[in-house]
């Protein structure tokens, strides 16, 4: 019997190894393009991505993996966050309702057809739709679509909006005969066209040849989604990973400079704040902001975030032309008793939400935990999968949630995203409601800076989301890489990325 | 109760057990919270400009019929041999689950073909020297070697080979089909991580066999028929646990289900765990469903093969 | 007294003591460590070794070996309470199994199989899900998974003991058949049971490990073994001791158990322990 078993392994050994030699005459033939970069670079994200449909999908790995790199849009935010034209020019009436469009004459789908004013509209329209999209708000003001000639797209709004263009960055141009597959199968006019998606192994892009803009590179991007950072440098430093998009604090303290090269951007748009109901327990603001001086950021910087990332107040990143610094709560504990005995709580309790797989929420948790322990409050906090979640955080069910949000190039992103469910429900403020469409509606950056400086000072006086700070945004590529960069957001730019041999 | 009779009442038995899996992993996903829809569009399904979008994703993924539909429309799909749908991206489940399995089945394959003939010689061995250093020794290894977390040992394996000694990649699957050198290279650590657990169970059970063995009468008959010892002991040992090994690996299929899917976390392996895991998560149902279904269906046959293997090779056994 | 000590044998003595040990930490771990666990000091991230912290400091700055010893007493609730949720389902359904009819045998099984087969990863995520990551669930988990082992030892035991003939002869007597079981049965599974009860809380411990490593274990403020090795994964390459000792210390307690229920085996089983003289 125990030959038997040694024969038979034995013989599926022999068989593999034959097959493998049948094979390995059929490797991937010779490389085309620029002889001086290899064929194919290797990246590694932080997840895997399994919807391609970037009207359903906004989370920015998928931007930034294969919705930037498959897609145009019709304007699109540089490495410093400016927007810029992608597939057209545009223009801009004086009071900002009126935007034309006019698109590149070589701009093809990877199908072959031309993106013209009518592929475009179909896109728009299918974003704008309540079929199933995402940006539906973000074209809600549209009046009309017009395709005033074959390569111009006139888009005509309801009311003023200064901050239209931003949000047509992220509303991709599909194929309109893809708008069935488009989920698993994307097909866009970038410099990259979809080729695969093998679940939890890698996703296979390959370079367009059509592309209307600069050509890329390399011939084939090949993108494995590495959830181990460790695991990642390490592929990293043996050279089977090129680019690894992503990493923490604590991955960028070791690296070995002299086999990879951490890039980093030169401010970080990613905040980390806590979202309060406040319309339960936390209802009084001075309770919210004696649970503000009791946030030790100093230590939270050391120890979440290695000592960077940037521990400002306001919710506009500094970056930012309105950015307004706000004085805040300088950690005093003190301050915090006397306030909450002011508000005459005692004995006050309450439960912090948190998302599993973010460390930094954890360590958040765990100082502020201790700080607050010291003024007699205790904090529950609650690590839950996203589902759960995300169902507390859309029901409001909830004292105190940790979020992160990536601030986009327009100011109007942070207000529309995080505070208008907050203002329609526990954070009825008319004036900031006010101000918001305001700063909207103006064309002026000045004037919108001023009115933001306003909106500033209000958030980080009322407290109805407090910001714990910016976080440090890094990848680090291979030494051999060339034409990668990354922006505020933390969202690589990968269309340009390249290996030198 | 003949044979035919009694694999007859096997397979009712597989069936019902189908099924009661079925009904019980439809109903634990609809029970507990999460929504797909929900998880699709993210934070900003919560928007009252965006409920219109969010409802016409409940119809189009079928969330809005009520639960006996649900499983109705399922189940009679199932038996057509057609298993679904991705709510998330619409592709095949069998496509998906075609693509992440072979990395976990070369996984287990292979921990299974390096455990069992490695538990043969370390047993046998073992057994063969009693009271000498050997025997505590591997008894001593095979104790450690169960009770070590995999996933730490997997984690110093990557310090080691990969960060140390830089000889082995710390993760990924190469297809063996594209780059045969690769794989290998590749599930090195991985196979030698799920192996140790196994090999020591299979051991300490070897051990215990060729203990047996050697007190048994026919030992002593065949010593006095001349056959050298060595041989006697290797070849009947051998011979009685190997056996009862195709059930202990038959049973330990699940457990080693479960090693597999933390090894392919700990070396970014993307198999059948990983994808039972992120489409939980995301509340993919319907991939959920047929994932579990057919791993299931592959652990049962496993059993019920190994549990037949030993009934027909071994008629000692009663009912 | 000395007498009966020295009878035990070097191994037990060991176990004893060190079990004992543990217990102790468990109950009392402020007596092994100045350190609070939960003080956190930014200024001491990711120490290596000194006379202040003897295994270092976390990400946080506290003291790991603090943590550590702290972790005791959850590991054990969680040890403990799955193995008796183990007993509790497994008992009484192999009992019933064995002794009753082959309809009442073949439903029990079946149910025990569906539970073998289905994915413990599943299972585990799901009822995370629904009833957040507390130790009761994790303890729920674990128990469930155990059961059908129990279920089948007792359900084998019960099986044999039905056949021999004692048993006939005591029903002959007119002692009834649930008085039968209980007087015969249990104490026969008993050493089997002895046997597998220190493996499964080995086990226990080791699955705990696997489920807090993807992220499903208990949550702050609650540390296990496990939850501390997960969140060193990050920190090896810079502070290799932090990841090293956390797995170290699951290593030797689950081999500690396992001995013991490998001791326990010897005890029961008479031909073995004439084997290891």
């Amino acid at each position: 019997m125990s030959n038997a078993l040694r024969t038979t392994r034995l013989g599926v050994f022999a068989a593999l190894a034959v097959s493998a030699l049948a094979l390995a005459g059929c490797t991937a033939g010779s490389p085309t393009g620029d002889p001086a970069v290899a064929d194919q670079v290797v990246v590694a994200l932080p997840g895997d991505i399994d919807n391609f449909d970037p009207h359903t999908n906004q989370l920015n790995i998928y931007q930034f993996a294969v919705r930037d790199l498959v897609f145009s849009t019709l304007v699109k935010y540089d490495v410093a966050l400016e927007i810029q034209p992608d597939l057209a020019d545009f223009e801009v009436n004086d009071d900002a309702t009126v935007f034309t469009f006019s698109i590149d004459p070589d701009a093809v789908f990877q199908d072959e057809t031309p993106v013209n004013a009518d592929a475009v509209i179909q896109s728009l329209e299918r974003a704008a739709g309540t079929e199933g999209s995402i940006w539906a708000p973000r074209l809600a003001d549209v009046a009309s679509y017009d395709a005033t000639d074959d390569t111009t797209v006139t888009i005509t709004l309801n009311s003023p909006n200064a901050a239209f263009l931003a949000g047509l960055t992220d509303i991709a141009i599909i194929a309109p005969s893809n708008f069935d597959d488009v989920a698993s199968a994307p097909v866009g006019s970038g410099p990259y066209s979809f080729t695969s998606w093998e679940p939890n192994k890698q996703i296979e892009l390959t370079r367009f040849d059509d592309y209307f803009g600069e050509a890329a590179p390399t011939k084939t991007i090949i993108e494995q989604p590495i959830a181990d950072q460790q695991v990642a440098l390490n592929n990293l430093y043996s050279g089977t990973v090129d680019v690894m998009t992503t990493a923490s604090a604590a991955t960028v303290a070791q690296v070995d400079a002299s086999r990879a090269t951490v890039v980093e951007p030169d401010t970080s748009n990613s905040l980390q704040l806590i979202e309060y109901n406040s319309s339960g327990k936390l209802a009084d603001p001075r309770v919210r902001q004696a649970l503000a001086y009791a946030l030790d950021k100093d230590s939270i910087q050391e120890i979440a975030f290695g000592g960077g990332g940037s521990t400002a107040w306001s919710p506009i990143p500094e970056s930012s032309w309105a950015y307004a610094e706000q004085d805040g709560y300088p950690y005093d504990l003190d301050k915090a008793k006397a306030l909450l005995a002011e508000a005459g709580v005692s004995d006050l309790t309450f439960d912090l939400e948190i998302l599993t797989g973010y460390p930094e929420a954890e360590s958040i948790a765990r100082v502020w935990q201790a700080s607050l322990a010291e003024i007699g409050v205790t904090l529950n906090p609650k690590v839950e999968e996203l589902s759960v979640w995300l169902d507390k955080y859309i029901a409001r069910d909830y004292d105190a949630t940790w979020n992160a949000f990536n601030v986009g190039g327009d100011p109007n992103s942070f207000f529309d995203v995080i505070m208008t469910p907050h203002l329609g429900d526990d954070y009825p403020n008319t004036e900031v409601t006010d101000l918001v469409a305001q700063a909207k509606s103006v064309s002026d950056q000045d004037a919108r800076a001023a009115i933001y400086a306003q909106l500033q000072e209000i958030i980080v006086a009322d407290l109805p989301v407090m910001i714990v700070q910016s976080s440090p945004v890094a990848a680090i590529v291979g030494t051999k890489v060339t034409g990668y960069e990354i922006n505020p957001l933390g969202n690589s730019l990968l269309a340009q990325v390249a290996v030198t041999k | 109760m003949n044979t035919a009779q009694r694999i007859g009442f096997q397979v009712a038995r597989l069936a019902l057990v189908l099924f009661l899996v079925s009904i019980l992993v439809f109903l634990a996903l609809r029970l507990t919270p999460g929504d797909p829809a929900i998880l699709l569009l993210g934070p900003q399904a919560g928007r009252d400009d965006v409920a219109e979008t969010l409802a016409a994703l409940r119809v189009q993924m079928g969330l809005d019929q009520p639960w006996p539909v649900q499983y109705w429309l399922w189940l009679s799909d199932l038996l057509r041999g057609d298993f679904g749908e991705s709510v998330r991206n619409g592709v095949p489940v069998v496509t998906l689950i075609g693509a992440a399995v072979p990395s976990t089945i070369w996984l287990i394959v292979l921990s299974v073909l390096v455990s069992v003939p490695l538990s043969i010689v370390l047993g046998v061995a073992a057994a063969a020297r009693r009271g000498g250093i050997l025997d505590r020794a591997v008894r001593g290894v095979t104790t450690v070697a169960i009770a070590l977390p995999g996933v730490w040992f997997g984690l110093l394996l990557i310090i080691l080979f990969s960060v140390t000694l830089r000889v082995l990649p710390a993760g990924g699957y190469v297809d063996p089909f594209t780059d045969f050198g690769g794989f290998l290279q590749h599930m090195i650590l991985p196979v030698a991580t799920l192996s140790v657990f196994l090999t020591g169970v299979l051991t300490r059970f070897v051990f215990a066999e060729a203990t047996d063995v050697l007190r048994q009468d026919y030992m002593r008959t065949s010593a006095a028929m001349g056959i050298p010892a060595r041989k006697r002991l290797f070849v009947y040992a051998t011979k009685n646990a190997v056996l009862p090994m195709i059930t202990i690996v038959g049973v330990q299929i699940g457990a080693l289900v479960g090693g597999a899917v933390l090894v392919e976390a700990v070396f970014g392996l993307g198999g059948l765990g990983q994808l039972l895991l992120s489409s939980v998560l995301n509340r993919d149902y319907q991939v959920v469903q047929g994932a579990v279904l057919l791993t299931t269906i592959v652990v049962l046959i496993v059993g019920f093969l190994a549990d037949i293997a030993y009934r027909l090779v071994d008629p000692r056994i009663a009912r | 007294m000395m007498r009966n000590l020295r009878a035990l044998g070097a191994s037990r003595i060991i176990l004893i003591a060190v079990s004992l040990l543990i217990l102790l930490i468990a109950i009392a771990p402020q007596w092994f460590t100045p350190w609070d666990p939960a003080a956190i000091d930014a200024t001491a991230i990711l120490q290596p070794p000194s006379w202040a912290h003897p295994l270092g400091t976390d990400e946080a700055g506290a003291d790991v070996l603090a943590r550590i010893l702290y972790a005791t007493r959850l590991e054990l609730i969680i040890a403990v309470g799955s193995v008796l949720i183990a007993l509790l389902l497994g008992i009484p359904t192999g009992l019933l199994a064995g002794y009753g009819g082959r309809v009442v045998d073949g439903a029990f099984s079946s149910v025990a199989s569906a539970t073998l087969a289905f994915p413990l990863i599943l299972f585990a995520i799901l009822i995370v899900a629904s009833f957040g990551t507390t130790p009761i669930t994790l303890v729920g988990i674990i128990g469930f998974l155990f059961f059908p082992r129990v279920f089948l030892l007792v359900r084998a035991q019960t099986l044999a003991i039905k056949q021999r003939e004692f048993v006939v002869a005591v029903r002959v007597t007119g002692v009834g058949p649930a008085r039968t079981l209980v007087r015969h049965v249990l104490p026969n599974a008993a050493g089997p049971l002895l046997t597998l009860i220190p493996q499964l809380m080995a086990e226990a411990i080791l699955i705990e490990t696997g489920l807090s490593y993807l992220g499903l274990g208990v949550q702050l403020p609650l540390a296990t073994w496990g939850t501390i090795l997960e969140s060193s994964k990050d920190f090896y390459v810079t502070a290799p001791t932090y990841a090293v000792v956390a797995g170290l210390t699951i290593t030797v307690v689950a081999a500690l158990l396992m001995w013991a229920g490998e001791l326990a085996a010897e005890s029961s089983n008479p031909l073995r322990r004439r084997r290891l003289a």
